[in-house]
């Protein structure tokens, strides 16, 4: 039976041959092979989700990640999305390289998928979300702030969100809460840290554990240095602030000067001039101390970093204080402030502000002019010419401009009391009396000259008509009645 | 020599046949460029019919009885296509008729085609209904797109699928018809078919090589795409666009071809089935009683005229109204460039140039976008153009990845036709959720309605609107207002539609100053 069949077969297989041409068999073979070919692209084709294959992957994403290929870290993130289940570090991975790519909107999308601003979701997304909030042009500090926190409820150990927490502390200059934060992380390996919990130390009026801190940051640094990289440069401003916290600011000023290849840069030359203010705050800060000193520090400060206006203003501020004849002290300054550069600016600010206490304000308004000129974005300058106008003048566009000054510098600080309180200065010049009764009352509380400000209201209520008003105001007057007998401009 | 008699008869018979015919391959004509290969299956059927004699056949049908009903159904059918402009019926008359034909003509003789021919060759003249088609290509294309994904691995491209799109680090690669192989798997399967034909093959034999031809296509395909991606990626040839890229696809379309040839060959070998080899006897074939073919001819020629009537009617009563559209308006071309306000609505725009990288879908040979903002809201704003006739924009964005879930048709102020379609859609991949918002402006600027959904409410649409408002197609601009991730309260909808409108409004403005005839009007 069986060897029938067999037979069979082979007489039935033999006849098929025997009827086909060999030369069709041959000339079919490229579509047969291009069968095959496509059988495995159908087999290549389907997703690998296997764990080997989703470590690669992710492997792969934050390979590119570091390297800064934000396009092909996106794509493998992709990848990792596409072949396994969702994946938070992958979409994390997205995210960070949208970033890189500028897309930080499409980054932000993304990233309040696992991490929604409303409730605890994926910590590492959250802190994602808040540093590009705070890195916008407009910072949105207040959701930046609710995505620490959500990162914070969700992952109380994540040393991300406790270094963002800690960072936007610092920020805010609430230096009890970044020590909060610093306190419950790792800070061996991070001098960075080290440096920021010695300077919050040192806000906080523990001066010895400041230095402590300080120290550690120092060794920590200089021991980074000797392998040198390519943040060197910060390596070495970081030791010099170091430096400086412990106090020792004439090391601190000589590694910075010893260290520095050619000519110093601008960013090294603010840093010294930085070490020496606050060598000359720490000598302020002492019970007794030399106030020439404290000058001279600040002299070579400004040698130094003629372009810091910190310096400048904390020196004319000493100078102010100085007990010498007012000819002695304005030749002092001229010497120093004297050299030309953005210095010259605050030369004709002091000499302003000079003539405005001798009561010469057409002069004031000149050099307040000129220091505006030289120095247009400083906000002190810009608020003492907005009220030297209002104070001399009558011509109805030059009020006009002082009135648009000084908007501009409330658009920046609406709630600043000496810019409303020079606005309202400007609107009673104007005879807009309600608009300048409104921005007085506003800054009647945080005002230096609380009597002035109650003489001003009391006549602009008496323009109003509003008698009862007014003498109120006046019997307010007498009560805060000090030295002041005429309106200086704030030298602040 | 032929008796008139018969000739008279057989050409009354095809009337009908005809007309369908030339229905349902004008539409196909304008339906996809895809479709332009159509003169191919339909000089192989006119050379079979006629070296076969299957014109003949028709007045000595050798099974009349099926013959006369297949005629008889061909007729309804045709008739329905007529009545309700359906070029898919049309086209479905006609491969009956062709059935009727092959029925007509019995068994072939050993040197004639298979009888199967000219039915299945005229299945290329049927226009496919319910956007088929469309769904068609983005299927293959998704398929040759997701198919590539494997190689690109293999070759070490670095590289991601969403739909049709093949992003790379380089470059995002749209899978278009022509890539996903739409264009050339139906030439290669219609040639298989003309060769299977040809060579007399069995019914076995056409299958399998169809099928074949198809695979084949979709492989040949899958390696172009490598190759224009590798190429890019590996060095730096941009085969993707221009001389090369059609290039690349002549050599690809002409491997189609020589596998296919291979493929006939290879499958010879392996079925080693000829159609017919003996020469049936025809001399004892039945004939029609002459007065059925009459009636039947007569029948035909009457549905042929209706049908001549149902379709040029419209067409020859706007030759009877006023000349209004005699000059032909100048089209914004993809060449001229788009430029949006800075303002609009209270919107602002974000720089001065078009975006480059957004997720609003790139529709059209021009397709610019711009980011507006306003308050914390952002919405892309895109001008997409020049399309021939009404885009179905959905498509587009399927092919890309989008799920739609949500979709309304409805007016902005002062519409009297639902000119705006509102899609709520969201795209897996990218973990986006966005509403977009689609208007489309004719040449003179003016909006154009959406077409209902329902099939009952777009036939009345097309049986009505043809005699009322009859033209050639226009050209087509496609206004969009894309939000990501929106708010979905009433303010943030009515700023949108504020935008949508302002935007509308300024678009129309642009085209009613650009094209002459419009500014003829308005002097």
């Amino acid at each position: 039976m069986t060897e029938h069949f067999i037979e069979t077969t082979r007489f039935r297989i033999t006849n098929m041959l025997d009827e086909r041409r060999p030369v069709d068999g041959l000339l079919g073979l490229p579509a047969f092979f291009t069968l095959i070919l496509l059988a495995f692209m159908v087999l290549n084709s389907r997703d690998d989700s296997s764990r080997e294959n989703l470590n690669r992957l992710e492997r792969e994403a934050q390979s590119q990640l570091d390297q800064g290929h934000f396009a092909a870290a996106r794509l493998a993130a992709m990848r990792l999305m596409q072949d396994g289940v969702q994946n938070s570090k992958a979409i994390l991975i997205e995210a960070k390289a949208l970033r890189g790519m500028g897309r930080e909107n499409d980054s932000l999308r993304l990233l309040s998928r696992i991490a929604p601003i409303d409730r605890p979701g994926y910590a590492p997304a959250h802190v994602v979300q808040a540093t590009i909030l705070l890195a916008q042009k407009t910072p949105n500090v207040a959701a930046a702030y609710e995505h620490i926190n959500k990162a914070l409820l969700n992952d109380p150990s994540s040393q991300d969100a406790r270094e963002l927490a800690a960072r936007f502390a610092v920020g805010q200059r609430r230096w009890q809460t970044a020590l909060s934060h610093l306190d419950k992380m790792k800070l061996e390996k991070r001098p960075d840290l080290l440096l920021m919990k010695a300077t919050a130390l040192q806000f906080s009026g523990q001066e010895a554990a400041a230095i402590q801190f300080a120290q550690q940051a120092e060794t920590a640094l200089r021991s980074m240095q000797k392998a040198a990289t390519a943040n060197g440069s910060q390596v070495r401003f970081s030791i010099a602030v170091s430096l400086s916290l412990q106090r020792k600011f004439d090391e601190a000023v000589q590694w910075m000067l010893s260290s520095i290849q050619g000519q110093p840069t601008r960013e090294e030359r603010q840093l010294i001039g930085g070490v020496y203010l606050s060598w000359s705050r720490y000598l302020k800060g002492q019970p007794t101390f030399d106030r020439m000193e404290v000058l001279k520090l600040l002299e070579q400060g400004i040698q130094v970093s003629p372009e810091s206006q910190d310096l400048i203003m904390a020196f004319l501020g000493d100078c102010d204080e100085l007990s010498s004849a007012d000819a002695d002290r304005q030749r002092y300054v001229e010497r120093v402030l004297g050299n030309g550069g953005i210095a010259t600016s605050f030369l004709h600010y002091y000499l302003g502000v000079q003539d405005w206490k001798h009561g010469n304000r057409e002069a004031a308004k000149s050099h307040f002019e000129l220091a505006s000129s030289l120095n247009p974005g400083f906000k002190v300058i810009s608020n003492n010419l907005a009220m030297a106008i209002a104070s001399v003048s009558t011509d109805r566009a030059e009020l006009e401009k002082a009135l648009a000054i000084i908007n501009d510098l409330i658009k920046q600080e609406p709630e600043n009391p000496f810019f409303l309180d020079t606005r309202g200065h400007v609107y009673a010049k104007m005879g807009q009396f309600k608009e300048a009764v409104r921005d007085i009352e506003l800054s009647l509380p945080n005002a230096r000259d609380k009597s002035s400000s109650h003489v001003l209201l009391a006549d602009l209520y008496e323009h109003l008509g509003m008698a009862d008003l007014a003498a109120k105001h006046r019997s307010a007057s007498l009560v805060h009645m000090a030295a002041t007998t005429g309106m200086v401009p704030d030298d602040r | 020599m032929q008796n008139p008699t018969k000739s008279s008869s057989l050409w009354l018979l095809s009337a009908a046949s005809l007309v369908c015919l030339c229905f349902a391959l004008q539409e196909i004509w304008v339906r996809h460029p895809a479709y332009h290969f159509f003169p191919l299956p339909l000089l192989a059927w006119f050379w079979l019919a006629k070296r076969d004699g299957l014109f003949l056949a028709v007045s000595l049908p050798q099974h009349p009885s099926a013959f006369n009903w297949l005629v008889t159904g061909h007729l309804l059918l045709a008739l329905s296509a007529f009545i309700l402009i359906s070029p898919f019926m049309a086209g479905l008359a006609f491969v009956v008729s062709s059935a009727a034909l092959a029925v007509a003509r019995g068994k072939p003789a050993g040197n004639e085609a298979p009888a199967w021919s000219l039915p299945v060759l005229s299945l290329f003249f049927i226009p496919p209904p319910l956007m088929l088609d469309q769904h068609l290509h983005q299927l293959l294309a998704g398929l040759a797109a997701r198919l590539s994904q494997g190689w690109l691995d293999a070759m070490q491209v670095l590289h991601v699928v969403q739909g049709t799109i093949v992003a790379t680090a380089e470059k995002r690669f749209f899978v278009d018809d022509a890539c996903s192989g739409t264009n050339t798997m139906l030439v290669a399967i219609c040639v298989a078919l003309i060769i299977s034909s040809f060579n007399k093959r069995s019914w076995l034999h056409a299958l399998v090589l169809l099928v074949t031809a198809g695979l084949i296509s979709v492989a040949s395909n899958v390696l172009r795409i490598c190759l224009v991606i590798g190429g890019l990626h590996y060095w730096r040839l941009e085969l993707d666009q221009g001389a090369t890229h059609e290039a690349v696809g002549v050599l690809f379309f002409l491997l189609d071809l020589l596998l296919v040839w291979s493929a006939d060959h290879g499958w010879h070998f392996v079925l080693n089935s000829s159609y017919g080899k003996t020469r049936p006897d025809r001399d004892g074939a039945p004939t029609t009683p002459a007065g059925a073919n009459r009636l039947l001819g007569g029948l035909s020629f009457s549905v042929a005229v209706i049908g001549m009537a149902l379709l040029l009617g419209p067409e020859i009563l706007a030759l009877t109204r006023p000349a209004s559209g005699a000059v032909a308006p100048k089209v914004l071309t993809e060449e001229d460039k788009f430029q949006l306000p800075g303002e609009l609505a209270g919107w602002v725009r974000e720089g001065d140039k078009p975006v480059e990288d957004s997720m609003i879908g790139k529709l059209g040979v021009r397709n610019q976008v711009w980011l507006y903002r306003k308050g914390g809201q952002e919405a892309f704003v895109a001008v997409n153009f020049p399309f021939l006739g009404f885009h179905d924009t959905r498509l587009c964005y399927s092919g890309q990845g989008w799920q739609f879930q949500k979709q309304v048709d409805g007016a902005l102020p002062g519409d009297t036709q639902n000119t705006v379609r509102f899609l709520e859609m969201n795209q897996p991949t990218e973990l986006a959720r966005a509403h977009l918002w689609l208007s489309v402006l004719d040449e003179h600027g003016t909006a154009q309605a959406f077409t209902s959904e329902k099939p009952l409410d777009r036939l009345s649409d097309r049986l009505l609107s043809r005699w009322s408002n009859p033209g050639p197609v226009p050209s087509t601009y496609v206004l969009q207002i894309m939000a990501i991730e929106p708010a979905s309260d009433a303010r943030t909808q009515g700023a949108m539609t504020e935008l949508l409108a302002e935007a509308r409004n300024h678009l129309a403005q642009a085209l009613v100053n650009h094209s002459p005839h419009a500014g003829k009007e308005s002097e």
